[in-house]
C-alpha cells in the first residue's frame, strides 16, 4: 500500500470501513453473495471427492501393499492363470482374489421390515498374502483355532465390526447371505477392526478363504483377479510379460479413475451447478460494488478534487473486492462443507444408482478444495467488482453532472454490443457445424452462445426501452408518468440494467435449458423403455436390483420358471459382460438375437435386421456373426453398419460385423448386442444377468409379478418385476440424477431476484437527487414504488423473452451437440412449459421485490438530503 | 483317510481313536503298517510332510555335482476332517482350495567344480493341478516341479528356476527303510515328538543337470527322504544336523541329532544300511559329534561348521567335510528358513576318501523351533 | 412590479415557534430555531442569510418537504402538521412550485415533459394544458427546444425550464431556493424576471432564500436568517463574505 501516503491511506480506510458500518446489510449480502459461490462449489467438489475417495479407500485399503491388479478383460480367470504367474515369477506378492458384493438377509427372529445389508465378501489366500493380512490384522484375528476354522471350514469369514454391529452379527453367529444366484449360509469366525483409514472407509466387509468364496460363489476353480505388489518397474514389466491373453495389469488408480469416467456425466452436471453459483456470486458483487460505487458517488468526487488519481480510487474498489472475495470464500468453505455433508448423500446414492456402489469417505476438505474456494471467491469478487470499478474511477472530480446526468452514449454501445453479439453466435454456429465435432467444441458451442446472448441483453433492452417509452406515450396520454420514466430510465442505464437483463436471461435460459432438455430426455427415456420391454415380466437377482450388484440368475430357477404351466415358451435371456472396445469399458450383452429383432425391440437408429437374421439363419453360409451397437458407443467409435469389430473373447479377438445401431439409454455405458448361441460356444459362459419372461394369456394382468415372486423368491434370491415397476424405477432413478436440476431452477432464480432487484435498487442510488426532487414535486410513494415496479418488470420481461430463445438454444446445445457428443444419446426435443412458467414467475416476484427496492432508500431524511447540493 | 496302524507295542492304543495333539493333527506315536508305493503318497492329518532328495553326480568329463529337491506339504488344518467339512459344501461347488494345504519347495544345485551353489524356492496354497501329492503313490507336484514314479519304476526328478534345472531318473538300489520300528523316528522325549520316515538311501541317478542354461549329463547316488509329523521339535531344540552318507563300501549312513540350546546333543539318532541286510539303528549315547572348522554366512550371519568328525558306537568313525563353503539355503518365499544344505565328502580319520554324501544343518543362523 | 397582491391573493404562509433540529444529543443541528414569521398572500419575500444559516430548511418546512421538529407551519389557512403523508404530497404536487440553485431537472424527461411534470402527476395533461405548457416554454425561449433532453441544455436553459415547471400549475406558494446560485449575473437576473408575468396573472406567494443582494433588492420584503433565528426585519446587511463564512464555521 506503498503507493498511498498515510493520510490518504485513512481516507480509503475511511470510504471502505465507513461505508461498511453505515451500511452493513449492504456488506453482508456481498460477502453472502460470495459466500454462495464458493459454498456450492467446494460443497459440490468435496461431496464428489468425498464419493470418489471412498471408491478408491474400497479398491485399496484392504489389499494394503499390493498396488496392481492382474484382471481378465471380462468374466473370471481361471487359478491355473494365478498358478503360471506364481511359476513364472516366484518372488512376486501375489493372491488370489474374488470380490463381490452380496446382500445379506436379516437374522432370524429379526423385527419386521429390518432390511436386507450390502456386504462385500472379498476371498483371498492370507498365505499368499501374509504381509497384506498382518496389515489389516486379519493374521492377528486368525490366531489359533480360528485359522483353522477360516481356512477348513466352508462359509467361514471373518467380518469387520461395523457390519458385524449392523447385522448384529458375533463369532459363530450364521448369516444366510445372498450371493446373487443363491443364499448360503455363512458363520463369523472371527471380528476385527481394520487399521486406519481402512477402518473408517470399509465397513461392509467379509474376509474369506479363497476356497470359501470360491464355493460362496459357485465358481470353483475360477478368481475375479489376481492382485500383486511388484516391487519395480522392472518387475511389473515382467509381469506383463508372462500374462496369458485376454488379462491385463491395471493399477489400483486405473481402478479408482474408473470411476471417475463413470460419474463424468453426472459431474457434467454438477459442474453447470457450480457454474452458475459462481455466476450468481460475480453478479450479485457486481450490483453491490455498483451500488456502493453510487452511493459514495459524492465522497469518491471529492477524493479526486484533493488530488486522488483514478488508479488510486480503482485500488479502493479492488482491496474492497479482495477482502469480501477472501471472507467470503473463508465463510463459504465452512458452508461448503456443511452443503457437502448433505450433497454427498445425494451424489453416493445417484452414482449408486447409475454406476456403482460407493461408500463415500468422511467430508473433509482437501488443499485442492480449499485453494478453489479462495481463488472462486477472490476471482468472483474482483469479477464481479470489475466494471463498477472502472466506472467509479473515472468519476470526475466534484462533478455537478451525475453519472446519470452525463450524455447519453447507450445507443453507440448498443450497436457495437449488438454487432459483437452476432459475432459470438456465428462463432458458435461455425463450432455445430465444425466437423471433427469434439465435447470441447460442444462447451465452445454452449460458450459463444451464452456469451452472445448476454451481449444482446444490453442491445436488447436498450430497444424494449424504447418501445416501452413509445407505449407509455408521456405526453400524449398524460396520465402515464411513472410507466414513463421507467421506460426512460431502463434505456438510459443500460451499464446496470442490461447486465441484469443479460444476467437474468442466462440464468433463466439456463434453467429452460436444462429443464427441456432434461424433460426431453425423459420422455425419449420412457418411450424407449416402453418399446424395449413388451414382456410380461422380467427377473433379475434381487442383488442386482436392490444394490446395483452385477449377479447371474441361478439355472434351477430359470428351468423352474421355463416349467411354470403359465410361463409362454422360453424365457428371453440376457447376459451382460464387461469388455473394453476401443478403449472404451462396453457392455457385451447376450440375448436371443431373432427374437429380439423379430419382436422388434430394438428401435433401429442405423442398419436393418435383415443381414443379421439371413447371417443368423447361416445366410451366405460361413457369414460373420452379427451384432448391433448401442447409438452411444457407436457414435463414441464411429461405428456403421457393414463395419467389422473385434470383440475381446477369452482365448482370441472374435471379429463380427455391425448389422445395426440402436437407440439405448440404459447405461453409461455402451452396449454391444450379440447372439446368445454365439456368446455361450465363445465365451464359455452360461450365466444370466436377467429374463424377460411371457406369461400364457389368462396368467397376464394386475398381481402377476406378485404372485410369481412368490412362487420363486421362495427358492431363489430373486426380483420379480412388472412393467409398471420397470417404469417406476427408471422415472425413479432419472429423477434422483436430475434432481441437482431443482437446485439450477433455485439459483436462477436467485439470480434473477438479485440481478432484477439489484438493478433497480443501483437505478434508484443512482437517483436519490431525481427521487427527492420529483417527490418534493408530489410524487407520491406509490408512484415510486410503480415506477419502480415497472422497471424491473420492464427488465424481467426482456430478460423473459431474451431466456425463452436463448433457452431453447440452449437445450438444443445441450441435446443435439453436448449430449451427443459426450454420451452419444440424441433424441428429440420437446417444448417444456412449465419452465417457461417458472421464468415468468420469478421475474414477477422480481419485478416485486424491484419495485419494493427502493424503499429502501428512501428514509425520512432522504428526501431533504437528496434536495441539497453537497 | 484311513491310517493303518500296525502290530507293535502299542497297537492297541491307536484302535479307538488315533491320537491328536492340540491342534488336532495325527502324532506320530506307533507304529504304523507301511506299504508301497501308497505309502510313497501324502499322508493326511500330519501337520507337514516332505519329500527329500539329495544326491551327488558327476559329469562324463568329470564335473561334480550336487542337488537338493525338496517337497513340502504344510496342512493348514487337520486335512483328513477336510473331507467331513467338504460335506457342507454342494458336491458340485468344492473349491480346488479347498483341501488346506500349503505346498512349497526347495531346489538346490552345488557346483562343485567350481564351487558355486543354485538356489531357488517356490510356494503355494494346495490346488490339484498345480500344487498336490497324490494320495496313493509318488506323485508330487509343484508349478512344473515333480517327482513321480514312472511306468518302470524309477522315481523322476524335475524341476526348472532361471537357467538351472535337473531332469533325473533314479533306480531304487536300496530301501525303503524305515528308521525306526513300524517307522517311528523319536525326536526326542515329549509326547508325540517324533516322525514316521523312512528313506531310500541308495538311488542310482542318472540324466541332466543345468546350470547356467548349460546342460550336462551326469550320472551318481541320490538318497531320499519321506518324512511327516506333527510336531517334532521340543521348545529347547534349537536345530538339527543330519547326514545321509554313500560308503564306497556298499554301506548307506544316517546319522541325526537335534541339538540343545546349548549346542550340545539333545537327542541322536543313525541309521546304517549294509549292502546288503537289515538297517542297524543306534540312538543318543551311542552317536557323536565333533564339529571343526568353521564357515560363516555373510547373508544371514549363520556360522556352520565346515566339517564333522561322526562316530556311531564301534561300528564307524568318519569325517563328514563340506565340498565347498556357501552351500546355504535361503528361503525367503517360502517361510525364511536358512539352513545348510551341503554336499560333502566322507573320509576316514586319515583322510582318505570313504564316500560322497549330504548334511543338511539348520538353526545356526537362528533357533529354528521359533521358524516351525 | 406589476403585482397587485390584494387582487388574486395568494396563500399566506404563516410560521409559529417552528423548531428543526437534525440529530440528537452532542450531534444535534438547530437548523431553525423557534421561528416565528409570516408571509402575506402574493408577497415575495428574499429569505436573506449566509450558508448553512437555515434559509433551505425554512423553505423545506414551508413547502411539506421538511417536518418541523416543534411549531405550526400553517399555508393558505392549512396546518400541514395536521396532513398526512400523502396529503402532504398532494399538497406539495398542487399548492407548491419549487426552484432549485442545481435545477433538478429529471434527465430522462425531454424538456416538454419536465416542464409538464406536475400535470402528469396527477394525470392531467390534456389538450388545454398540454397547449398551456407549451405557451410557457415559448415565453421562457424555449419554445424550439421542447424534445430535447436537459444535458442538451445550458445551465440557464435548465432553470427555465425548472421555472416552467414551478410555476405552470400555477400554485399558490413558489419557493427558490438560490435560484440564481449556479447561474452568472446576467442569466440570474433573467430568471427571476421570467417570474414576473406569472405572478401577474396568478399571484403566488414567492419566497426566494438567496444570499444574493440583487435577488434581495429584486424582492417586496427581506426576513434575514441567522443561526437559524430570523433577525430584526430591516436587517439588511450584506451577507458575510467567504472568508467570514469559513470562520463562522471554524468557530
Amino acid at each position: 500500500m506503498s503507493g498511498w501516503p498515510g493520510g490518504r491511506f485513512g481516507l480509503v480506510r475511511g470510504l471502505i470501513l465507513g461505508d461498511a458500518k453505515r451500511h452493513p446489510l449492504s456488506l453482508l449480502l456481498t460477502v453472502l453473495g460470495v459466500t454462495l459461490g464458493v459454498a456450492v462449489v467446494v460443497g459440490v467438489d468435496t461431496a464428489v471427492d468425498a464419493c470418489t475417495r471412498g471408491f478408491a479407500a474400497s479398491v485399496r485399503s484392504i489389499v494394503g501393499d499390493t498396488s496392481h491388479r492382474i484382471e481378465p478383460a471380462s468374466g473370471t480367470m481361471a487359478d491355473e492363470a494365478f498358478a503360471e504367474l506364481r511359476l513364472a515369477m516366484p518372488d512376486l506378492l501375489a493372491t488370489p482374489v474374488i470380490d463381490r458384493r452380496v446382500r445379506i438377509l436379516p437374522l432370524e427372529g429379526a423385527p419386521e421390515g429390518e432390511p436386507t445389508r450390502l456386504g462385500r465378501i472379498i476371498g483371498l489366500d492370507v498365505l499368499s498374502a501374509a504381509d497384506v493380512a498382518a496389515d489389516q490384522g486379519i493374521e492377528e484375528a486368525l490366531e489359533d483355532a480360528s485359522f483353522q476354522s477360516f481356512i477348513a471350514e466352508p462359509g467361514a469369514v471373518v467380518m469387520v465390526k461395523p457390519l458385524a454391529e449392523r447385522v448384529g452379527a458375533e463369532v459363530g453367529t450364521r448369516l444366510r447371505v445372498d450371493m446373487g444366484d443363491a443364499v448360503r449360509s455363512v458363520h463369523v469366525v472371527s471380528i476385527i477392526e481394520l487399521e486406519p483409514p481402512a477402518r473408517s472407509t470399509v465397513t461392509d466387509l467379509m474376509v474369506a478363504d479363497i476356497a470359501t468364496a470360491q464355493e460362496l460363489f459357485s465358481m470353483p476353480g475360477h478368481l475375479d483377479r489376481v492382485d500383486i505388489a511388484p516391487r519395480d518397474d522392472a518387475e511389473l514389466e515382467a509381469v506383463r510379460g508372462v500374462l496369458p491373453v485376454g488379462v491385463s495389469v491395471r493399477t489400483l488408480d486405473d481402478a479408482a479413475g474408473a470411476i471417475e469416467e463413470l460419474i463424468g456425466a453426472y459431474r457434467l452436471n454438477l459442474l453447470a451447478l457450480s457454474f452458475m453459483a459462481s455466476f450468481v456470486a460475480v453478479f450479485i458483487v457486481y450490483n453491490a460494488t455498483l451500488i456502493g460505487a453510487e452511493r459514495r458517488s459524492g465522497t469518491l468526487g471529492t477524493l479526486r478534487c484533493v488530488g486522488m488519481r483514478s488508479v488510486g480510487i480503482a485500488g479502493v474498489f479492488v482491496i474492497e473486492a479482495a477482502v469480501i472475495g477472501l471472507i467470503g470464500a473463508a465463510v463459504g468453505v465452512f458452508a461448503g462443507l456443511w452443503l457437502a455433508s448433505g450433497l454427498v448423500e445425494l451424489v453416493s446414492a445417484t452414482i449408486g444408482d447409475l454406476y456403482t456402489r460407493v461408500n463415500p469417505v468422511e467430508v473433509s476438505l482437501s488443499p485442492v478444495s480449499a485453494a478453489k474456494a479462495a481463488v472462486v471467491g477472490l476471482v468472483s469478487a474482483l469479477a464481479g467488482a470489475a466494471a463498477p470499478t472502472v466506472l467509479a474511477s473515472r468519476t470526475p472530480p466534484m462533478s455537478a453532472f451525475r453519472a446519470t446526468e452525463r450524455a447519453d452514449r447507450s445507443w453507440a454501445w448498443s450497436m457495437v454490443l449488438a454487432l459483437a453479439a452476432v459475432g459470438c453466435l456465428a462463432l458458435a454456429w461455425v463450432f455445430v457445424v465444425w466437423p471433427q465435432g469434439s465435447i470441447v467444441g460442444a462447451f465452445a458451442v454452449a460458450g459463444f452462445t451464452a456469451t452472445g446472448f448476454a451481449l444482446v441483453a444490453l442491445p436488447a433492452t436498450k430497444v424494449a426501452s424504447a418501445l416501452a417509452s413509445v407505449l407509455a406515450g408521456g405526453h400524449r396520454s398524460g396520465r402515464a408518468l411513472p410507466p414513463l420514466l421507467a421506460a426512460r430510465g431502463v434505456g438510459r442505464s443500460i451499464g446496470v440494467t442490461g447486465v441484469a437483463v443479460a444476467a437474468t436471461a442466462l440464468a433463466m435460459a439456463m434453467n429452460i435449458g436444462l429443464l427441456t432438455m432434461v424433460g426431453s430426455f425423459r420422455h425419449a427415456v420412457l418411450t424407449w423403455l416402453d418399446g424395449r420391454y413388451q414382456s410380461d415380466l422380467y427377473i433379475a437377482p434381487a442383488l442386482a436390483l436392490e444394490h446395483r450388484v452385477p449377479a447371474t440368475l441361478s439355472p434351477e430357477l430359470i428351468a423352474a420358471v421355463e416349467a411354470h404351466p403359465d410361463v409362454a415358451g422360453p424365457v428371453m435371456p440376457y447376459r451382460h459382460v464387461n469388455i473394453e472396445l476401443g478403449g472404451l469399458p462396453a457392455l457385451l450383452t447376450a440375448t436371443d438375437l431373432r427374437r429380439t429383432l423379430d419382436g422388434g425391440l430394438l428401435q433401429l437408429v442405423d442398419g436393418d435386421t435383415r443381414s443379421a437374421l439371413d447371417a443368423l439363419d447361416g445366410e451366405p453360409p460361413g457369414a460373420a456373426t452379427p451384432v448391433y451397437i448401442s447409438q452411444p458407443l457407436a457414435v463414441k467409435l464411429g461405428f456403421r453398419p457393414g463395419d467389422t469389430i473385434s470383440l475381446p473373447a477369452p482365448e482370441e479377438p472374435f471379429p463380427a460385423f455391425v448389422a445395426g445401431v440402436y437407440t439405448d439409454f440404459v447405461a453409461d455405458r455402451g452396449t454391444v448386442l450379440i447372439d446368445r448361441t454365439v456368446f455361450r460356444a465363445v465365451w464359455h459362459d452360461d450365466g444370466l444377468n436377467a429374463a424377460h419372461v411371457s406369461l400364457e394369456p389368462h396368467a397376464r394382468g394386475e398381481g402377476a409379478a406378485a404372485r410369481f415372486a412368490d412362487v420363486w423368491g421362495a427358492e431363489f434370491p430373486v426380483v420379480v418385476h412388472d412393467h409398471a415397476d420397470i417404469r417406476s424405477e427408471t422415472k425413479r432413478i432419472f429423477d434422483r440424477t436430475f434432481r441437482i436440476t431443482d437446485v439450477l431452477a433455485w439459483l436462477a432464480g436467485l439470480v434473477a431476484l438479485f440481478g432484477l432487484g439489484g438493478a433497480v435498487l443501483a437505478l434508484a442510488a443512482s437517483r436519490t437527487r431525481e427521487l427527492a426532487t420529483l417527490s418534493a414535486l408530489g410524487m407520491s410513494r406509490g408512484q415510486l414504488l410503480a415506477r419502480s415496479a415497472t422497471e424491473a418488470a420492464l427488465l424481467g420481461l426482456t430478460a423473459w423473452v431474451l431466456a425463452l430463445i436463448a433457452g431453447s438454444a440452449l437445450a438444443w446445445i445441450l441435446a443435439d451437440v453436448i449430449q451427443y457428443r459426450s454420451f452419444g444419446w440424441s433424441f428429440p426435443l420437446r417444448p417444456a412449459p412449465v419452465s417457461w412458467g417458472v421464468a415468468l414467475a420469478f421475474v414477477v416476484a422480481a419485478a416485486v421485490v424491484g419495485g419494493l427496492a427502493p424503499s429502501l432508500l428512501v428514509r425520512k431524511d432522504t428526501l431533504v438530503r437528496g434536495l441539497g447540493d453537497e | 483317510m484311513m491310517v493303518l496302524v500296525g502290530a507293535g507295542s502299542m497297537a492297541c492304543t491307536a484302535l479307538a481313536q488315533p491320537a491328536r495333539n492340540t491342534d488336532g493333527f495325527l502324532v506320530a506315536d506307533a507304529p504304523r503298517e507301511w506299504s508301497f508305493p501308497e505309502d510313497f503318497g501324502r499322508h493326511p492329518g500330519y501337520q507337514i510332510e516332505w519329500w527329500y532328495y539329495t544326491g551327488n553326480l558327476v559329469s562324463e568329463d568329470g564335473r561334480e555335482f550336487g542337488y537338493q529337491l525338496t517337497f513340502f506339504r504344510n496342512e493348514l488344518a487337520p486335512g483328513d476332517h477336510a473331507a467331513e467339512l467338504m460335506n457342507e459344501v454342494d458336491g458340485t461347488h468344492v473349491s480346488p482350495w479347498r483341501g488346506g494345504e500349503y505346498h512349497f519347495a526347495h531346489f538346490a544345485i552345488s557346483d562343485i567344480t567350481s564351487e558355486t551353489f543354485f538356489h531357488a524356492d517356490v510356494g503355494t496354497r494346495g490346488h490339484p493341478s498345480f500344487a498336490s501329492a497324490a494320495d496313493d503313490t509318488l506323485d508330487v507336484h509343484l508349478l512344473g516341479w515333480r517327482t513321480f514314479l514312472d511306468e518302470h519304476g524309477d522315481i523322476r526328478l524335475i524341476a526348472e528356476r532361471d537357467g538351472h534345472a535337473i531332469d533325473l531318473t533314479a533306480t531304487i538300489v536300496n530301501g525303503p527303510i524305515l528308521h525306526g520300528p513300524g517307522g517311528v523316528s523319536p525326536k526326542g522325549d515329549e509326547f508325540g515328538q517324533a516322525s514316521y520316515y523312512h528313506s531310500i538311501t541308495r538311488l542310482a541317478t542318472s540324466g541332466t543337470v543345468t546350470t547356467h542354461g548349460e546342460a550336462h549329463e551326469v550320472s551318481g547316488l541320490s538318497w531320499m527322504d519321506q518324512e511327516f509329523s506333527s510336531n517334532q521339535l521340543s521348545d529347547d531344540q534349537t536345530g538339527w544336523d543330519w547326514f545321509a552318507l554313500h560308503l564306497d563300501d556298499g554301506r548307506d549312513v544316517m546319522i541325526y541329532r537335534l541339538r540343545d540350546t546349548a549346542g550340545g546333543t539333545d537327542y541322536a539318532f543313525a541309521t546304517i544300511v549294509p549292502s546288503p541286510g537289515e538297517p542297524a539303528r543306534f540312538t543318543t549315547d551311542e552317536v557323536s559329534f565333533e564339529p571343526g572348522g568353521t564357515w560363516t554366512s555373510p547373508d544371514t550371519g549363520g556360522a556352520y561348521p565346515r566339517e564333522w568328525t561322526l562316530t556311531v558306537g564301534d561300528h564307524l568313525t568318519v569325517v563328514v567335510r563340506s565340498r565347498f563353503d556357501g552351500q546355504e539355503v535361503r528361503s525367503e518365499n517360502t517361510g525364511d528358513v536358512n539352513y545348510l544344505e551341503a554336499a560333502v565328502e566322507v573320509l576316514n580319520v586319515e583322510g582318505v576318501r570313504l564316500g560322497t554324501g549330504y548334511m543338511e544343518l539348520t538353526g545356526y543362523d537362528k533357533p529354528l523351533n521359533e521358524r516351525l | 412590479m406589476t403585482t397587485d397582491p390584494t387582487d388574486a391573493p395568494g396563500a399566506d404562509v404563516v410560521l409559529e415557534s417552528v423548531s428543526r433540529t437534525f440529530g440528537r444529543g452532542d450531534a444535534a443541528v438547530h437548523a431553525l430555531r423557534d421561528v416565528s414569521v409570516s408571509f402575506a398572500p402574493g408577497s415575495s419575500t428574499a429569505v436573506w442569510g449566509p450558508s448553512g444559516s437555515g434559509k433551505s430548511t425554512l423553505l423545506h418546512v414551508v413547502g411539506a418537504v421538511d417536518v418541523p421538529t416543534s411549531g405550526r407551519v400553517v399555508v393558505g389557512g392549512r396546518d400541514l402538521a395536521a396532513m398526512t403523508a400523502t396529503e402532504r404530497t398532494v399538497f406539495r404536487r398542487r399548492e407548491v412550485g419549487f426552484v432549485f440553485q442545481a435545477f433538478h431537472l429529471v434527465p430522462s424527461l425531454t424538456v416538454f415533459e419536465n416542464a409538464a411534470t406536475p400535470f402528469m402527476l396527477d394525470g392531467l395533461l390534456d389538450a388545454e394544458r398540454r397547449e398551456m405548457v407549451g405557451d410557457l416554454l415559448d415565453r421562457v425561449g424555449l419554445g424550439d427546444k421542447l424534445a430535447k433532453y436537459p444535458d442538451q441544455l445550458s445551465g440557464g436553459q435548465r432553470q427555465r425550464v425548472a421555472i416552467a415547471r414551478a410555476v405552470v400549475r400555477e400554485p399558490a406558494v413558489v419557493l427558490a431556493d438560490e435560484p440564481t446560485g449556479n447561474l452568472d449575473e446576467r442569466s440570474g437576473r433573467e430568471i427571476l424576471e421570467l417570474l414576473a408575468p406569472h405572478r401577474a396573472r396568478s399571484p403566488m406567494t414567492l419566497l426566494v432564500a438567496t444570499h444574493s443582494p440583487d435577488v434581495r433588492d429584486w424582492c417586496d420584503a427581506v426576513v434575514s436568517v441567522r443561526d437559524g433565528c430570523v433577525a430584526p426585519e430591516d436587517d439588511r446587511r450584506e451577507p458575510p463574505s467567504f472568508a467570514e463564512t469559513l470562520a463562522e464555521a471554524a468557530r
